[in-house]
């Protein structure tokens, strides 16, 4: 990395801003179909009602809080996993910081959004905030995800104010953009006390958004755990929640960064090295998520309360069986793919892992929020049933499409690797060696020092 | 009516007059009230969320003068 001449290395980290292919603007406009047609469906529920879902009074939670659990896990992708890397000192993270944390704020945007669409009645939303007791849990929720949502956006703006200065006397952008880029850069020139400022609020941010990350998938499975429920009222629910969300997001992160490299050629920065880590990371979440969901399974399974017995078996043996072992089942490919393919063939191997990750979280969320409503019974509760709708499945590609065109807009505003950060990552060496030094007392000269 | 004094000497001395009534003293010590009451949390979240904003705003703009604080220049 050291090697690359700095003056080459902005051009290249520019590159996606400056040039726009064909197939860009191709993507884009799918991408904007697609949320097109969930806006669709979305008027066709506000118009006709919930009644266009699968929703009814039994089976008031589906797919939109599904996806609501779902984003917001992916969310702790960046925020989380950037504020751990940097705050532990693995100097390895610094191309993939941004990408991540890109991912936290759009992912957030959208988890939020999955609120209004199973509320019916968007304007309700206000409810919370007008007549919300401190006692509820929803009202958590949204505080939890705000101080979340704004620490995520001021955690990703912090690092863009170098790189956006740098774009702003760039003689080739012009027009809006210049302007934004001025505002964005907050009067940046580079001098000492503006970088030691910034770099002592960002070592400051990333201390206080681990325990925000944290609290917020807590919360989020407290919606479920404060309600007296089967396989909800559990306290393994917070931790288990908090583990799936890092679990997912990591594997949100290796996914992002594979096209990114693929598509931007940026195989110079994200080396598969970068892969090979973040797949032990990954590996390690695994063996983690395995552990909570034996945990929990067995558990109850064991005890085999008469009401919860329902659910449990409904999971197990049950309508949902099919979902639930084809989520353990993508787990166990995943968890294998990451510990013997990982270190041959780092990209192919973890993104191959991160997808069949990604596609058993959502099952996973899915059998958590469903089985629970439709298994509900002897408590005056009618029988449930629950068919996603199409209208559903609609909002819920129009979603994810609409995650993924923030992403595309946001690489073709801004640098997705961190230039400054970078560019540093010379004076990381000669740290990091002279550090070493000191772990190991032997050595008696610091090989960086020649 | 309440009893006051020591143990050689009992006084009867009337009430205070107070500005809450018995029960009111009680439903206001009672914090349930406070969780129960709507509003409250919601006034509460917007409390920390404008605060997190100020500060948020307050930290860039300490950033942004950087320059001037060193050279004497207001930020570009």
């Amino acid at each position: 990395m050291s090697n690359i001449d700095p003056d080459k290395m902005v051009d290249q980290l520019t590159r996606p801003i400056r040039k726009t292919s064909a197939f860009y603007y191709v993507v884009v406009l799918a991408l904007l179909m697609a949320v097109c047609w969930g806006l669709f469906a979305w008027t066709c529920q506000l118009t006709r009602g919930l009644q266009v879902t699968g929703l009814n009074n039994s089976v008031a939670w589906g797919v939109y809080i599904t996806n609501f659990v779902f984003f917001i896990g992916i969310s702790h992708a960046g925020t989380l996993i950037s504020a751990i890397l940097r705050v532990s000192g693995a100097e390895w993270r610094r191309p993939i910081t941004r990408a991540a944390e890109a991912i936290t704020v759009f992912a957030l945007v959208l988890g939020a959004s999955q609120i209004l669409f199973d509320l019916g009645r968007p304007d309700r939303a206000l409810n919370v905030i007008l007549y919300g007791p401190l006692r509820s849990p929803l009202l958590w929720d949204v505080v939890c995800i705000s101080v979340y949502l704004l620490s995520s956006i001021f955690y990703l703006l912090l690092p863009l104010i170098p790189d956006v200065a740098i774009l702003r006397d760039q003689r080739l952008v012009l027009g809006w953009r210049k302007e934004l880029y001025r505002i964005l850069s907050f009067g940046w020139d580079g001098n000492p006390e503006q970088k030691r400022r910034l770099e002592k609020t960002i070592g400051i941010m990333a201390v206080l958004i681990i325990p925000i990350a944290v609290s917020v998938h807590t919360v989020v499975s407290w919606i479920f755990g404060m309600t007296i429920r089967p396989m909800w009222h559990s306290t393994i629910l917070g931790p288990y929640f908090v583990v799936g969300a890092i679990f997912s997001g990591i594997a949100a992160i290796i996914i992002a960064m594979a096209v990114l490299r693929k598509v931007y050629h940026f195989e110079g920065y994200l080396k598969p090295i970068h892969f090979n880590y973040l797949g032990l990371l990954l590996l390690t979440m695994t063996a983690l998520w395995f552990y909570f969901t034996l945990a929990e399974y067995l558990t109850i399974g064991y005890g085999a309360l008469p009401e919860e017995w329902h659910v449990f078996e409904a999971k197990v043996a049950g309508e949902f069986a099919l979902m639930f072992w084809i989520m353990v089942g993508s787990m166990t490919v995943a968890f294998f793919l990451l510990l013997f393919c990982r270190s041959k063939w780092p990209i192919g191997g973890t993104v191959a892992a991160s997808l069949f990750i990604v596609v058993g979280m959502w099952i996973e969320r899915y059998t958590i929020v469903v089985p629970t409503l439709v298994k509900l019974t002897g408590r005056g509760y009618p029988p449930g049933m629950y068919y996603p709708s199409w209208v559903e499945w609609s909002i819920t590609g129009g979603s994810i499409a609409g995650f993924i065109l923030l992403y595309v807009l946001f690489v073709k505003l801004f640098p997705i690797i961190s230039i400054w950060e970078v560019e540093e990552s010379e004076e990381a060496v000669v740290e990091k060696l002279a550090n070493m030094k000191r772990y190991f007392p032997c050595v008696s000269s610091a090989p960086t020092e020649s | 009516m309440r009893v006051v004094g020591t143990d050689r000497k009992l006084v009867l001395k009337p009430p205070k007059k107070r500005l809450l009534t018995k029960r009111g003293i009680e439903l206001m010590s009672n914090t349930e009230i406070i969780f129960q009451t709507p509003g409250v949390g919601g006034a509460l979240a917007c409390v920390v969320i404008v605060a997190l904003v100020v500060c948020y705003g307050f930290t860039l703009r300490w950033i942004s003068r950087g320059r001037e604080d060193q050279t004497g220049e207001p930020p570009r």
